[in-house]
């Protein structure tokens, strides 16, 4: 609220703008040409930025005032306990002292799930593991660590020196291990589940990949359903989620870069992209907008959505999520990039488009006159789910000569006994319905489904017999909520919802002059909005080259470049002739 | 201007880039909406009768004779915009006072087409209503896309864009069931003389192609500007051109010219059956927002204008001052009387003035001043 106000207040107000760099992919002057060596290309223009804000920052400490001694002894020791290089983060040869950093750290006294197990390696040197219980697999510690450090033999072969990198190349049979010093790494790891190994004399330690929690299994996707495809869907685990799209990308070049999330939480998310499609510039974007959040905590993937999209205060999502890895694999191929956040069964690909939130698989695996219609039917739906209250208002209201007598009249005599003006019943209608949606989702399996069929029907039926409501509006509200089931994307589908009524207000205030405002001041916003550098209507406002946009699907065969307006380094999906068995002469007739 | 002072100019303000298809978009819906929609296809029925459907080719015809000055005055002076090439041709105070005249011109022309739409919206749609509620939505729209710059208003009119077209032809096809042939006799109207003449002096409302010179950093270079700018003349010239013809086949011209906006009737005597009839309250649709985004546009410019003269480098805060201004000038005719005949032809009429002989003078002063800009990225 306190934000919507001084948003409010800045609106009004008048303040020198900031010169300030949005970020915005615009096309290069490499466009369309060879996209070699544009990565340094681009490394060199970052670095003569920063460069150029490292020397502004000079100038700016050149003009602080000089610091009394006191304040300066006080400034250093701060920034020197949080510094990562300081002593009090790197790890001490001294067992006893890593072993009163960590009990300090996990607050072992009260904390029962940290396992702290002291031993002797080879009975000979003091060492100690430590993990969370619950988080790890026990029969990894039990057999593949500790029974190999116990043994007694163990050193035999042992010449005195480098005993973590001993134990690690010849004691330990664990696949991933890790040597580190310092401890806010170490800590993180172990709250992500990994066992560490501290030895007394070694300035590091020894992480083991031990994770070994309980998730769910890869089902059918909740809310991203089709019916000619791929039948698996995301789950909370963010290595599976990873594997589940490597599995259908099995292109060496795709990357996996994981980035912390949160600064007390410990958490992860990875970034993917395709090296050589992906433009970098995205890439970088991305990662400085992960990188750059100042929060402890942070859920899942939509909080992590307000964090990096453009204009937090627009209504509709900036980012595209889905659940289904053969989606996002598909937006990987295009050039998008693919964040995966820990604890989410849902992905976030970027840069988004309005067009996009319109696609789902489906299309893709149907013939493309098939798909072009069930697009066709999704853009009725969503103009339905939009418009139809507002216009029915309007046309009750103000616009009674469009309607043919007939009807009007028909109009007018169902709406004989409803004691509330138009607008109150749509409204009553509309809110009655989105109460009936709310109640089937919150209300878990066949209950939720069957309490929206009872509710819908019932309370309509009710509502029409009790003389509060006209037949034709239920009619009207239920293709209005069959319009926003529709659309494929939930996030967008919301805002439509949150729209309708400033239509339906709209429509009662001035007819279709007012729901025509509407449209040019709802527009107007879409327009302007961005994700991340792409304008958000892309193909069609600005306009740009290839992929049909708005309502045609073509075929697979004619597809043959990347969406322009992500500017990929490698424009072309398909080679001069996608269906070489059909040969083609010089001129590009079939033969 | 000498060469340092143009270096010490501060930098102007940003208005983003868009291209050519946006641009054209913008132009050719602000030319039509004010061409066809509200009262100047009647006036052109009253000064020349059945012979307006090609009486506004001759207007096509001679504005993108006038834009050719305004691209020649562009290519001399590539990357800058009408109001710097304004002051380094006549020098500051002349080219200040020129730039005053364009910015006078479009603070008046929005406010004359927002009472124009006010009054005829009064007429068929809300007559009960007074103007300032009307005029009262209309401006939060104008105001909201102002601040959300000329990027979002050009992307928006693109989007728009086919749409309408569409929804224009589809009524012109759909009217066609009163046209006849024998309401275009006499087929020379009042008289060639009249009508060449008339096609001549009433070529300002073609003039808006002169917005490409204000806003010629947002489009991609010279070469741009000049196809952006015959494009839109050209397709605005075929699209009123058509739409004057269609109502010439409509209503005999005498008829013509007491109808308050004849294609706005044309839709309401559409009639195909019980179902199919009476389109005027769909036609409103296009019609109110093609009118949406060429005042948005007008007073932009107008804002734009204003801030280039004063190196006003945010435009934001000027759009909502600007606005009350318009409205208070969209305020002072007495009725819709008063409207027409002082102020909605006082633009098509005089408005060359403006739109052709001030660049034509600079030009000249650019000539004989040996002024140049320096090259295409200057």
């Amino acid at each position: 609220m306190a934000e919507f106000l001084s948003y409010i207040k800045k609106f009004i107000t008048y303040k020198e703008p900031k010169d300030i760099d949005d970020f915005e992919l615009l096309e290069s002057e490499h466009e369309g040409t060879d996209q070699d060596g544009l990565d340094e290309e681009f490394q060199k223009e970052q670095d003569k930025k920063s460069n150029q804000d490292k020397d502004k920052d000079d100038k700016n400490q050149k003009k602080k005032k000089p610091l009394k001694v006191d304040e300066w002894n006080k400034t250093k020791n701060k920034s020197g306990d949080k510094s990562p290089q300081s002593s009090e983060n790197m790890v001490d040869p001294q067992l006893k002292i890593n072993l009163e950093r960590i009990q300090k750290a996990f607050i072992s006294d009260k904390n029962s799930d940290i396992i702290i197990r002291q031993f002797k390696i080879a009975q000979k040197i003091d060492a100690f593991i430590v993990f969370i219980d619950g988080m790890v697999d026990r029969e990894t510690i039990n057999n593949y660590i500790l029974r190999q450090l116990m043994k007694p033999e163990l050193l035999e072969n042992y010449k005195g020196d480098r005993l973590v990198e001993f134990i690690e190349n010849n004691v330990l049979s664990v696949h991933d291990t890790k040597k580190e010093t310092k401890y806010d790494m170490i800590i993180g790891q172990i709250c992500n589940g990994l066992t560490v190994l501290f030895i007394d004399g070694c300035s590091e330690c020894l992480m083991f990949e031990t994770r070994g929690y309980e998730k769910r299994g890869v089902e059918k996707p909740a809310t991203e359903a089709v019916i000619g495809g791929p039948q698996e869907g995301f789950n909370e685990n963010l290595r599976t989620n990873i594997t589940l799209i490597r599995r259908i990308v099995k292109n060496h070049h795709l990357v996996t870069e994981i980035l912390p999330l949160g600064k007390t939480n410990h958490s992860f998310c990875a970034v993917m992209y395709v090296d050589g499609i992906s433009n970098p510039k995205v890439i970088k974007e991305v990662k400085r907008r992960i990188n750059s959040h100042d929060t402890d905590y942070i859920q899942s993937g939509g909080v992590l959505e307000h964090l990096i999209e453009d204009s937090p205060l627009m209504l509709f999502p900036q980012v595209m999520r889905t659940e289904r890895p053969d989606r996002a694999s598909s937006f990987l191929m295009e050039g998008k990039v693919v964040i995966v956040t820990d604890g989410a069964p849902f992905i976030i690909a970027v840069p988004a488009t309005f067009f996009s939130m319109l696609q789902t698989t489906e299309e893709s695996n149907l013939k493309w006159q098939q798909g072009t219609l069930l697009k066709l039917i999704r853009l009725l739906g969503l103009f339905a789910a939009l418009l139809l209250p507002g216009l029915y208002i309007a046309l009750l209201l103000y616009h009674q000569e469009v309607v043919p007598s007939d009807l009007l009249s028909s109009i007018a005599m169902s709406r004989e006994s409803v004691p509330f003006p138009i607008l109150v019943e749509v409204i009553l209608m509309e809110v009655s319905f989105e109460l009936i949606r709310e109640a089937g989702i919150r209300v878990a399996g066949i209950t939720g489904t069957t309490l929206g069929m009872i509710g819908g029907l019932i309370l309509g039926q009710a509502a029409v017999t009790a003389g509060i409501v006209s037949p034709i509006l239920i009619i009207v509200v239920a293709v209005t909520g069959l319009g926003n089931f529709a659309i494929p994307n939930y996030s967008l589908a919301l805002s439509i919802r949150i729209s309708r009524f400033l239509f339906i207000v709209l429509g009662a205030l001035a007819g279709f002059y007012g729901i025509s405002v509407g449209i040019f001041v709802l527009g107007g916003l879409v327009c302007s909005m961005k994700s991340f550098g792409v304008p958000f209507l892309s193909p069609i406002a600005p306009k740009t080259k290839g992929n049909s946009g708005l309502a045609l699907v073509m075929p697979a065969f004619s597809q043959k470049e990347r969406p322009d307006y992500l500017n990929t380094l490698d424009r072309k999906k398909t080679g001069e002739n996608p269906r070489g068995w059909i040969k083609r002469d010089k001129g590009g007739e079939k033969n | 201007m000498d060469k340092k002072r143009q270096g010490r100019r501060k930098e102007l303000i940003k208005e983003g880039k868009f291209g050519p298809q946006e641009a054209i978009s913008l132009i050719t819906i602000t030319i039509v909406s004010r061409g066809v929609f509200f009262t100047s296809p009647s006036s052109l029925a009253r000064v020349v009768g059945t012979a307006t459907w090609y009486m506004t080719l001759i207007s096509a015809a001679t504005a993108a004779l006038g834009f050719t000055f305004v691209y020649l005055l562009l290519k001399r002076f590539p990357g800058k915009n009408i109001v710097e090439i304004f002051e380094i041709t006549l020098g500051r105070f002349l080219g200040f006072i020129f730039s005053g005249l364009l910015l006078a011109l479009f603070l008046l022309s929005p406010a004359t087409m927002l009472r124009e739409f006010t009054e005829v919206t009064k007429v068929y749609i809300f007559p009960l209503s007074p103007p300032s509620y009307i005029m009262g939505f209309f401006i939060i729209g104008v105001i909201l896309l102002g601040i959300l710059g000329l990027e979002t208003q050009a992307r928006f009119s693109r989007l728009v864009a086919p749409i309408l077209l569409v929804a224009f032809v589809a009524g012109l096809i759909l009217a066609s069931q009163n046209y006849d042939l024998y309401k275009l006799t006499p087929i020379l109207g009042y008289g060639i003389k009249r009508t060449i003449h008339h096609g001549l002096t009433r070529s300002s409302v073609y003039g808006y192609a002169v917005i490409l010179a204000v806003i010629a950093s947002s489009l991609q270079g010279t070469k741009h500007i000049k196809k952006i700018g015959y494009i839109s003349i050209v397709a605005s010239g075929i699209l009123v051109s058509a739409a004057a013809f269609a109502f010439t086949l409509t209503f005999p011209y005498f008829t013509a010219e007491e109808v308050t906006s004849p294609l706005y009737q044309m839709m309401a005597l559409i009639d195909y059956g019980i179902f199919f009839q009476r389109f005027d309250a769909l036609f409103f649709f296009i019609w109110d927002i093609s009118t949406l985004i060429a005042v948005s546009l007008e007073l932009y410019i107008a804002a734009s204008i204003y801030c280039k003269m004063f190196r006003i480098q945010n435009i934001k805060p000027v759009i909502i001052p600007f606005s009350i201004i318009m409205f208070t000038i969209a305020m002072i005719p007495k009725d819709f009387g008063t409207l027409i005949s002082g102020y909605v032809n006082l633009i098509p009429e005089y408005g060359w003035t403006v739109f052709y002989i001030l660049p034509i003078i600079a030009l000249i002063a650019a000539k004989l001043r040996c002024k140049k800009g320096e090259g295409e990225h200057a």
